[in-house]
């Protein structure tokens, strides 16, 4: 039963992989040939020819990065705020910040982009990074969940020692935090690079088009590839993805296991 | 003396203040731009007839008029949309929980299924859409082909305005991942003793999972369900990169027709294909409501269900 659906759940992977592939003769075949013989490697360099991953993937991966690092930064700030320090509306105003999670992103679009369109952002990759310097109320709310975990007792004796609220946060909190906030990064890093909205609305050039941008482009072109160089692009999209994700798994299922503790 | 103290206390006060100012500093500033800005402006545009080029006039509630007494294609995307959540998200937490339960007994398999389960949710959907729309593809899918095995008729899915919806939702529930990993954390959660008790009282399994452990992970069903519907409310990407130009047409998704056109979708398409920013604007409100409204109604609704530990 494990197997089976597991198996199951595998399919599609598998099938993007098996497909990329495979020539074109061997995929408008019925019935479907399952392995790649003989395999066919020109699907990777044939699709690139419309598809520039590599120009694609510095642009995936700067606004990734870029976002990521703010992201957390900023998310860290606040969640120590809202975990460690007290205040008043500090409950009311963690509420509203979990409420903040469910407004639809395009509640925001339509202002963004006019703000973006007059600040001269438009042709540019700032409008996927630079609003997450700001806001991921998701995040903060994990990395909160996670602060409030670290007993007081620590920063207490810190602050004996004479440490100001940011030499705790820097010398007791951040340390301490160190798995929450690689899964805080990690989790915002997938997403971005996985976001296709987004960047459909506000990148309008090309040569700044995100993988998951020039994916979809594929299909909107005047011709459309074959299914196999389809697939031997969506895989490069995937691949760097999926490696990191493998790599680090445990802590992206940490930090999304935490992200129900209400 | 004690002038000075209340002078230090005062600062000390200020100071703390400062403080926390600094920390929130970022985050304010991003709330104000959600909050504050964006949806103040777009509950403005909403009452204009700003399509980015024309002078802005104030129009009253002509937008939302327009779409709720004479836009059909308004009324067929939300009910499209509530197509797709009466299947997906019944199916993704059944599917999560399910599979939660078996990976609970930990074995050799185990590490290698909660891999494969999650798996999807760190596929770009763009690249997802695509392997769906090559499975369901009519002549050629490996879905038509396993139907034949079958001896069942293989239909052009996504070219079909009554299959298309439920193609997209098939594909879309099989985005378990973050659902799976809480219920996963849930069911680690519920304390050891609860089931010897079980056992020991002579409780069937059924019994068990009925009064022991659905009890016991109920908020976290309830967390799923809600943050589930808030995101397939939203759902765009699936449906657009499975149908987009699938008919032949030119930078349109959401067919054949609108069969497919989500709340989301059309309101793209609204703003950045037609640019009736003022008519996208009313949808965004819109969805605002129906979005906070049913999240509200179904956390009001959940005390009465969700057994929380106090």
């Amino acid at each position: 039963m494990i197997l089976v659906t597991a198996l199951v759940f595998l399919f599609p992977f598998f099938w993007m992989i098996l497909t990329a592939f495979k020539g074109e003769k061997h995929i408008y075949v019925s019935p479907p040939e399952f392995l790649p013989i003989p395999i066919s490697l020109s699907n990777f360099s044939d699709v690139m020819e419309v598809f520039p991953f590599f120009k694609y993937l510095w642009n995936t991966f700067r606004a990734a990065i870029l976002s990521a690092i703010g992201q957390t930064t900023c998310s860290a700030l606040a969640a120590y705020a809202f975990a460690r320090l007290t205040w008043k509306f500090r409950n009311a105003f963690f509420i509203i910040t979990i409420g903040a999670m469910i407004i639809p992103p395009t509640v925001f679009a339509i202002p963004w982009y006019m703000l973006y369109w007059r600040l001269g952002l438009l042709g540019t990759l700032a409008p996927l990074w630079v609003p997450y310097w700001f806001q991921h109320p998701y995040i903060i709310f994990l990395l909160t969940q996670f602060f409030r975990t670290i007993p007081e007792s620590f920063s207490d004796a810190a602050r004996i020692d004479g440490n100001s609220d940011f030499g705790i946060f820097l010398r007791i909190i951040i340390p301490l935090a160190r798995p929450s906030l690689v899964a805080a990064f990690l989790l915002h890093f997938i997403f971005l690079w996985k976001n296709l909205m987004i960047p459909m609305m506000y990148v309008n050039k090309e040569s700044l088009f995100t993988l998951s941008v020039g994916l979809q482009a594929l299909l909107g072109g005047t011709i459309k590839p074959p299914f196999n160089q389809d697939m031997a692009a969506a895989l490069m999209t995937s691949l760097p993805l999926v490696v990191i994700f493998l790599a680090l798994r445990r802590f992206v299922f940490s930090g999304i296991a935490a992200s129900s503790l209400k | 003396m004690p002038e000075s103290l209340a002078v230090s206390a005062r600062r000390r006060k200020m100071q703390k203040r400062l403080t926390v100012l600094a920390f929130l500093s970022l985050w304010l500033i991003g709330f104000g731009m959600l909050f504050v800005y964006a949806i103040g402006q777009t509950l403005a545009y909403s009452f204009t007839n700003f399509n980015l080029m024309n002078r802005m006039k104030w129009i009253g509630i002509a937008n939302y008029a327009y779409l709720i007494l004479s836009d059909g294609v308004f009324w067929q995307s939300l009910g499209n949309t509530a197509f797709i959540i009466a299947i997906v998200v019944p199916g993704i937490l059944l599917l999560s929980f399910l599979f939660a339960l078996l990976v609970r007994t930990k074995s050799a398999l185990t590490g290698f299924a909660s891999v494969a389960y999650f798996l999807p949710f760190v596929i770009p959907l763009a690249a997802t859409g695509l392997v769906w729309r090559w499975m369901f593809n009519g002549q050629y899918g490996v879905i038509n082909y396993a139907l034949g095995l079958l001896h069942l008729p293989g239909p052009d899915w996504l070219l079909n305005s009554v299959l298309v919806k439920p193609a997209i939702a098939i594909a879309e529930s099989t985005l378990i991942g973050q659902y799976f990993i809480i219920f996963v954390a849930a069911l680690q959660d519920v304390p050891h003793e609860f089931y010897e008790a079980a056992e020991i009282d002579g409780a069937s399994g059924f019994r068990t999972m009925w009064s022991v452990t659905l009890p016991m992970i109920s908020p976290a069903f309830y967390f799923n369900l809600v943050t589930c519907f808030i995101g397939e409310f939203q759902i765009f990407d699936m449906p657009w990169v499975m149908t987009l130009n699938g008919g032949g047409q030119t930078n349109s998704g959401g067919g054949p027709g609108y069969s497919s056109t989500t709340f989301s979708l059309y309101m793209y398409m609204k703003m950045f294909q037609e640019y009736d920013a003022g008519t996208a604007s009313a949808m965004a409100m819109i969805s605002l409501v129906l979005v906070l409204g049913i999240s509200i109604a179904m956390i009001r609704a959940s005390t009465r269900f969700v057994t929380y530990e106090r």
